[in-house]
């Protein structure tokens, strides 16, 4: 065992503080950051739960909210790509749902087609609430919607766009964060859609399916070489849509900044806590300078002091982040924590660590062995 | 005198502060120690021991003056030279014990070695094992040092100098902070060092119990060196 780890351990007091914070800075940034993935994926849920490996949409579109209706006829396009084995519409926009208690609600119309193998419906749909959603009219909501938009559960009407609808079926795990998503079939989405009632013959999405999915990013970069249309894969655009409403609510802007202001806390604790032990033992280190022993050797030590404080702390995070993460998750928020996250967290207050031990390293300069003769 | 000096120092002066509050405290200080022989310096505190112990180890550079360690002029080369020099020949000892409190009394002297030499850990195990039997400590050194004696911790203080086999031992009141009983064991074992290894030890201290164990005692008197206590100097 190294030297700067026996200390390390026969003297935790010491440097708690030092693996506290790192472990802290650790933590928040790795469950900031968890928190802002998991808001995000809320925004691509449409995307994320449905089969479709390719989406067609209007020009320059940069989120699944902001499509603009595309002709219906583009369908033989996509399906004209060799390796495109299944193309359908897909219907996503905004309506009004009278609330039966009173006042209304903006909420998100998502029809699409319904069979077994259909590419836009969230996966999340039984096979019996797909058929119960062929009756037009019937809808299916999240069930922590309810309270929102008025209506006691499964049965219950409402008003969607002047049409009756009624609730035929409820789903967890689709809550949205703005405007409720209202899931059902395409023929009932034009019935309750505005926009499509104008526009005849028009789809706010082509979906495509490949044979191998694996070919979808180049038939959408084919797709993309005309001017009148933006195609992607599903991974795609669920990240484009993620990250434009990062960069637009600025909440990346603020997570980033709050980030920065955590390893800075973070490295103010854990190089003053090295920079407080070295400084302990000025006199020791004075000594083997006497005797000859060069500065690098203590600066070795000072800087493995930091590697260990730094491992420690993300080890202990890695708990305290899982539980966390599940405590947020039973509170509601949505926590998504991949394992490039974990590298990440890891690697900045590891790097931070290190930093404190180069800033440390300055406590070395006041070890002189004549201070020993006095 | 049949063999050579070790170390020759010439004219040494050195002083502290400047203009009108410039303290000299060494005034034209010149000596020479020989391999195999404990010098004890003695002198009032404030005298300027501390000082010339620095100036003749390589720690603390003359104003004038010349010091000349096995044919070479220690304060003409350079401070990396001076270092290695130090490095190779040279142990020191404290006052205070200055032990890492969290390492072993083994560790302590395995990190000398293994830090100065690059020895290896079985060759640092070998040495250091050697080390602890001769200092009485075979059975401690696995005893962490903030929970040795002070005479414990001393002898390690002392193992940790006489390690690398040094040719000069300078030691700044190594008793100062022991009871004699203790104090006796470790100039016991620096004159041993001295007497084996043919080393050149240079011991500062005011205990005259030590006086038996140096072939030369001299004494610092308001930074002049003299064969004489300082009882016996007129003052001005
Ligand atoms: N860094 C310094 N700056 C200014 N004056 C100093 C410094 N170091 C020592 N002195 C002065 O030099 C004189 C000699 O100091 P030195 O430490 O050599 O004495 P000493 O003989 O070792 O005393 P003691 O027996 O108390 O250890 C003292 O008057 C001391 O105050
Ligand atoms: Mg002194």
């Amino acid at each position: 065992m190294p030297y700067s780890l026996k200390i390390l351990c026969r003297e935790p007091r010491r440097y708690l503080p030092a693996v506290l914070a790192v472990a802290f800075s650790d933590l928040l940034i790795t469950v900031q950051v968890g928190l802002l993935l998991g808001a995000l994926s809320v925004l691509s849920l449409p995307i994320d739960h449905a089969a479709a490996d390719l989406w067609v949409a209007s020009p320059d579109i940069q989120s699944i909210e902001l499509g603009y209706p595309i002709p219906e006829s583009w369908r033989s396009l996509l399906a004209s790509q060799p390796e495109v084995i299944a193309t359908e519409p897909y219907l996503y926009g905004y309506s009004y749902w009278r609330n039966p208690r009173g006042g209304s609600e903006v909420c998100c119309v998502i029809g699409s087609r319904l069979e077994s193998g259909a590419l836009g419906v969230v996966s999340d749909l039984s096979p019996t609430l797909r058929d119960r959603l062929t009756e037009p009219g019937s809808v299916v909501v999240d069930e922590t919607e309810l309270e929102r938009l008025g209506v006691d559960g499964v049965g219950g009407i409402a008003e969607v766009a002047g049409r009756r609808v009624r609730v035929v079926g409820l789903v967890s795990g689709l809550k949205s964060l703005g405007p409720p998503y209202i899931f059902c079939s395409m023929r009932t989405a034009y019935q309750i859609q505005p926009l499509f009632r104008d526009y005849p013959g028009h789809t706010m999405y082509l979906l495509g399916r490949c044979r191998n999915p694996s070919d979808a990013p180049a038939v959408a970069a084919r797709l993309r070489r005309r001017s009148d249309l933006s195609a992607f894969t599903s991974g795609e655009f669920s990240a484009r849509t993620q990250f434009f409403w990062a960069t637009r609510t600025e909440a990346g802007i603020g997570m980033g900044f709050t980030a920065m202001l955590s390893l800075l806390v973070g490295m103010a604790v854990t190089s003053q806590t090295l920079y407080a032990a070295t400084a302990a033992s000025l006199r020791e280190y004075a000594v083997l300078r006497a005797l000859g022993i060069p500065r690098r050797k203590m600066a070795g030590l000072v800087m493995a002091q930091a590697l260990w404080v730094g491992l420690a702390g993300i080890t202990l995070a890695m708990p305290l982040i899982q539980a966390l993460a599940s405590s947020g998750e039973s509170a509601g928020a949505r926590v998504v924590l991949p394992v490039w996250l974990y590298a990440l967290g890891s690697g900045l207050t590891l790097s931070m660590a290190l930093l404190s031990g180069l800033a440390a390293l300055r406590s070395l300069r006041l070890v002189e062995p004549i201070t020993l003769l006095r | 005198m049949p063999d050579q000096p070790a170390l020759i120092a010439r004219n040494l002066e050195r002083s502290y502060g400047e203009g009108s509050s410039t303290a000299r405290v060494l005034r034209d200080v010149s000596i020479e120690l020989y391999p195999g022989r404990v010098v004890l310096l003695m002198g009032p505190s404030g005298s300027g021991k501390s000082t010339l112990l620095a100036v003749l180890s390589g720690l603390l550079r003359p104003d004038r003056g010349e010091v000349t360690i096995l044919g070479r002029s220690l304060w003409t080369i350079r401070e990396s030279a001076r270092e290695r020099f130090r490095l190779e020949h040279f142990g020191f000892i404290f006052q205070g014990f200055n032990l890492f409190p969290s390492l072993t009394a083994a560790e302590q002297l395995e990190m000398v070695v293994r830090w100065g030499e690059g020895a290896s850990p079985r060759e640092a195990r070998r040495r250091v094992g050697a080390m602890l039997d001769q200092l009485g400590l075979g059975a401690r050194g696995h005893i962490r040092a903030d929970q040795l004696s002070g005479g414990e911790k001393q002898r390690v203080a002392v193992g940790r100098a006489l390690l690398k086999n040094p040719r000069f031992c300078f030691a700044d009141e190594p008793t100062g902070s022991l009871d004699w009983g203790h104090g006796e064991q470790v100039i016991r074992l620096l004159h041993a060092a001295a007497r084996d290894q043919g080393a050149v030890l240079f011991v500062v201290g005011h205990d005259p119990r030590l006086i038996p164990y140096a072939d030369r005692v001299v004494h610092m008197v308001d930074g002049r060196l003299s064969d004489e206590p300082a009882s016996l100097e007129p003052t001005l």
